[in-house]
C-alpha cells in the first residue's frame, strides 16, 4: 500500500490528454487519480483542460519553457555579454595598437631624416665666391640664397632654378638648390639634383651624396639610402662618415 | 646589435628550445564554449533529479535562478492551464505565466514554503485574479478549486512510511464512514472515481473530496500511529 503515502509525480502532457479522454488503462488511471488526490495543481490543471481541451497545449507549453531556459543563465548571459565586451575592447585596443605601431613605423624615416637633417648656409660661400674674383652673383642666385638662409626653402627653389638654367655648371648652387628641394618638400627633385652634383664635382661628392641619403630616408627609401650611407660610412670624410653611421645604427 | 628584446621574445627560442617544458601537462586549459555548455548540461541533467524543496533550498541560498528555472519548468504546463482557465485567452496566459515566473523569482526567497507544489495554484490563481481585477474583470470562466489551506502547508514526506496491515486498519478506523468506504473502494478494489460514485451513490465532486481528504486524514493517522510505536 504505499500508494497510500508515497510522493508521486506530477501529471504529464500525455497523461492529463489521454486521462480526459478516457483512453488510460486501470493502472495508468490508477496513479493518474492516486495523484490527484494529493496534488492540487495538477487537479487544477486537468479541470482547466477537460472544461477547454485544447491540441496545441503542447506547442505552448514548450514555447514557454524554452522562454524559461533563456532566462535561466543571466549569469551566463552577462558573462558572454562581458567577454563580448571585453573581448570588444581588446580588439579596439589591438586596432589602436596596431594602428600606432604602423604610424610609428611609417613617420620613423621623417623622424630619422628631422634628426639628422641639418642645412649649412650658403651665404659664407657665395660672399667667398665673390671676392676671389668668381663670376659675379647672380641677383636670382642672390635671391635664392637669401630665401635659403633665411630657412624658406620652398621661395629659394624657383631662383635657383633660374639661375641654375644659365649656369648648370656652378654645382655648388646645385647643392643649394638640391638642400632647398629636399627641405622644401620637393625630394624628387633635390634626388636628381643632388646626384648630378655628386656625379659631377667630385669635392662636394660626401656632402652631396649625404644629403642624398637624406632624400631617399624622406623618400622613404630604406634600402638605397642605406646603400649610400654604408659608403659615406666606409669612405667620406670623418664628418660624413660619422654621420652616416649615426643614421645606419637608428636604421638597425 | 644585441636586442634584449628579441632575446625574450625569440619564437624560435621557444619553439626549438630543447629544454622546452611541455606546458599543456602541468596546467589545465582554460574552459571554452563547449566546455561550458557540457559542464551546463551535465548540470541541468543533474538537477532534474532533484527534489522541489532541494531546488527551492539551492535557489534561496545562492540567487542563482537555473534552479528556480528547474523547479517552475516542471509545473509549467499545469500553471499555464491555470492561467488559461482564469484568463481565457492564450497570450495573455502565456504573459501571464512569464510574469508569475518572474515575480516568484523575486519574492520565492523571501516566502516560507512547505510545499512548493501546492503552494503554487495559490500564487497563481492570486496573480491570475488580480490582473483581471485591473482589467474590470472579477469573475473567471469557472471556479477552480485550488489547494485548500490544510494541502497548502502539507509537507512532502520526507521518506515512505513504513506501515503494515494492521496500522491501516487502525488508521481507517479513525476515519469518517463515506471517507473509509471510499478509500476502500478506490485503494483496494481499485475502483476510478465514477465507479466509486456509481457504487456508492455519492455524487462524482463527493467522491473526490472524500477520497482527498480521507487520504490526508490517512497519512496523518499512520504518522501518528508510528510515532507513538
Amino acid at each position: 500500500m504505499k500508494e497510500l503515502t508515497a510522493h508521486t509525480a506530477c501529471l504529464s502532457l500525455e497523461e492529463i490528454q489521454n486521462y480526459a479522454k478516457g483512453r488510460l488503462d486501470e493502472v495508468a488511471r490508477f496513479r493518474v487519480e492516486n495523484h490527484l488526490l494529493d496534488c492540487p495543481l495538477c487537479r487544477a490543471a486537468l479541470d482547466s483542460y477537460m472544461a477547454n481541451p485544447d491540441e496545441t497545449l503542447g506547442a505552448d507549453v514548450a514555447l514557454l519553457q524554452q522562454q524559461i531556459q533563456n532566462t535561466a543563465h543571466p549569469k551566463m548571459v552577462t558573462m558572454q555579454k562581458n567577454r563580448f565586451n571585453y573581448v570588444a575592447a581588446a580588439i579596439v585596443l589591438l586596432v589602436l595598437a596596431g594602428a600606432a605601431t604602423a604610424y610609428w613605423k611609417y613617420t620613423r624615416y621623417d623622424r630619422l631624416y628631422a634628426s639628422f637633417f641639418n642645412a649649412p648656409k650658403a651665404g659664407d660661400a657665395i660672399a667667398l665666391r665673390g671676392e676671389n674674383g668668381t663670376p659675379d652673383v647672380d641677383p636670382s642666385l642672390n635671391q635664392a640664397i637669401s630665401f635659403y638662409d633665411a630657412g624658406d626653402y620652398a621661395a629659394a627653389i624657383p631662383f635657383f632654378e633660374n639661375y641654375l638654367q644659365r649656369h648648370p655648371d656652378d654645382f655648388q648652387a646645385g647643392l643649394y638648390a638640391g638642400i632647398a628641394a629636399l627641405n622644401g618638400g620637393y625630394p624628387e627633385k633635390a634626388v636628381e639634383q643632388l646626384t648630378a652634383v655628386s656625379i659631377n664635382d667630385p669635392k662636394l661628392f660626401d656632402e652631396a651624396n649625404w644629403y642624398l641619403a637624406l632624400a631617399f630616408l624622406k623618400q622613404k627609401k630604406p634600402a638605397d639610402a642605406k646603400a649610400i650611407l654604408e659608403n659615406l660610412s666606409q669612405q667620406a670624410e670623418p664628418v660624413f662618415a660619422e654621420k652616416a653611421k649615426g643614421v645606419l645604427e637608428r636604421l638597425e | 646589435m644585441f636586442n634584449p628584446y628579441r632575446m625574450m621574445f625569440n619564437p624560435y627560442r621557444v619553439m626549438f628550445n630543447p629544454y622546452r617544458v611541455n606546458m599543456s601537462n602541468q596546467f589545465p586549459t582554460l574552459p571554452n564554449k563547449s566546455h561550458l555548455m557540457f559542464i551546463r548540461g551535465i548540470r541541468q541533467q543533474a538537477l532534474k533529479d532533484w527534489t522541489d524543496e532541494r531546488l527551492v533550498e539551492a535557489f534561496c541560498e545562492t540567487g542563482d535562478q537555473q534552479y528556480f528555472s528547474e523547479l517552475f519548468g516542471r509545473y509549467t504546463m499545469q500553471v499555464y492551464l491555470i492561467c488559461k482557465q482564469y484568463l481565457a485567452e492564450k497570450e495573455d496566459s502565456r504573459e501571464m505565466v512569464m510574469r508569475i515566473f518572474s515575480k516568484l523569482l523575486e519574492t520565492l526567497p523571501g516566502a516560507e514554503i512547505r510545499n512548493f507544489r501546492n503552494w503554487l495554484p495559490v500564487v497563481v490563481q492570486r496573480e491570475c485574479l488580480n490582473h483581471l481585477r485591473k482589467q474590470g474583470r472579477y469573475t473567471p470562466l469557472i471556479e477552480i478549486e485550488v489547494a485548500s489551506p490544510e494541502e497548502e502547508l502539507e509537507i512532502y514526506p520526507a521518506t515512505e512510511i513504513p506501515f503494515g496491515e494492521s496500522e491501516i486498519t487502525a488508521a481507517l478506523s479513525q476515519l469518517d464512514e463515506a471517507q473509509r468506504v471510499c478509500l476502500n473502494l478506490f485503494f483496494f478494489k481499485k475502483m476510478s472515481y465514477q465507479e466509486v460514485s456509481g457504487q456508492t451513490g455519492f455524487p462524482l465532486n463527493e467522491v473526490k473530496s472524500y477520497l482527498q481528504n480521507g487520504k490526508r486524514q490517512l497519512k496523518k493517522q499512520l504518522l501518528n500511529l508510528i510515532a507513538t510505536k
